[in-house]
């Protein structure tokens, strides 16, 4: 299908921004358990992990590190999914098998991130407290209105795919008819 | 076009849960500003662009003013949830590539874009009020992560609502072929 030059440039714009945010953001939250204290001018804040500073030892960050990447990971992995949705806009394909697949990937990609940001969030406390002296270390797990904000924009994604989906079945049906 | 039964259900539930958080946002919002220390207690609802945390050691009539502007943005999100709502309900009833689900989809993307500038600007006299009820004189405005975010998701469904409005033209361009 041709589709407009503006369509196609919105679409090449947009792949470029998802592919510079699935790098850019765990590159960012490395850096941030990396360098608390010099990162601290980016005001970077990351739900459920806290403040986080210098004064936490590097195998501590590390570990906890360890933890808050599979999240991030999986948001990025989302991010590569609808970079590819966008590149076959691009390239006027729209009810493509791939890009159902994308989509539907997009959505899964957004579920899992709530759902394994909230399980990260045990280990990542727990070695954010580890210095601390006893009675002062702790295991926390938070849910909140940004959660809730995500699980819903993956129920709506997921939706919007099936309803992509049903458009494509029926448009094979009405082309095999003909 | 005929929707299959899951697809119109899942469109169903998705409109509901549309409606309810649009309804639900707004009212925790509302508590936030009159109810501070109940919410905090509670602390699932994620304020942002409110400055530091609200209490009730601020006036009730410096929040009641804070929240008269607050409610700007906030009848913007809301109102794209209520988009949201609709255009799931036309999903519903298999509407899938009519001009009213375009132009659902199409002011859900407007709204979310205009959502951010405005809620920006608008932490300076929200933060400016707050802090008067505190005691002193502060305007503070902050752009995080979550505004881009939120740029970046208008972004992606501007670029999906163009790309189901051309959908609709080729579509329309064949029948009238036929």
């Amino acid at each position: 299908m041709t589709i407009p030059k503006s369509l196609v440039r919105a679409s090449t714009i947009m792949a470029v921004l998802s592919y510079a945010g699935m790098l850019i953001g765990p590159i960012v939250v490395v850096l941030v358990f990396i360098y608390p204290d010099r990162t601290h001018w980016l005001d970077i804040r990351m739900s459920h992990v806290g403040e986080l500073t210098g004064a936490v030892p590097l195998s501590d960050r590390m570990s906890a590190l360890a933890f808050e990447l599979i999240p991030i990971l999986i948001a990025s992995w989302g991010l590569f999914a609808l970079a590819k949705l966008f590149r076959l806009f691009a390239t006027g394909k729209i009810f493509a098998s791939e890009n159902l697949r994308a989509l539907g990937r997009v959505a899964m990609a957004i579920f899992w991130y709530v759902v394994f940001g909230f399980l990260a969030q045990a280990p990542v406390t727990y070695f954010m407290s580890h210095h601390a002296a006893p009675g002062h270390r702790e295991i926390s797990l938070g849910f909140g209105s940004d959660d809730v904000e995500m699980l819903f924009l993956a129920g709506a994604t997921f939706v919007i795919a099936r309803v992509m989906a049903e458009a494509r079945r029926m448009a094979d049906e009405n082309a095999a008819f003909v | 076009m005929k929707t299959s039964g899951q697809v119109a259900t899942s469109s169903r539930v998705m409109s509901a849960l549309a409606l309810a958080a649009a309804v639900l946002y707004v009212a925790a919002e509302i508590l936030v500003f009159i109810e501070p220390n109940v919410m905090n207690a509670i602390g699932i609802v994620e304020m942002h662009h409110t400055g530091t945390k609200i209490t009730d050691a601020i006036p009730l009539a410096y929040r009641l003013e804070a929240l008269a502007i607050e409610l700007l943005p906030t009848s913007l999100m809301a109102w794209a949830l209520l988009e949201l709502h609709k255009l799931f309900g036309t999903y519903a009833t298999g509407n899938v590539f009519s001009l009213a689900s375009l132009a659902h989809l199409r002011r859900v993307a407007t709204l979310i874009f205009w959502f951010v500038p405005v809620s920006f600007v608008l932490e300076a006299p929200v933060t400016y009020v707050l802090n008067l009820g505190r005691g002193h004189v502060q305007a503070q405005l902050t752009l995080t992560s979550y505004d881009f975010s939120f740029l970046f998701m208008a972004g992606v469904v501007l670029v999906i609502a163009r790309v189901m409005g051309e959908a609709r033209r080729v579509a329309d361009e064949n029948a009238g072929f036929v």
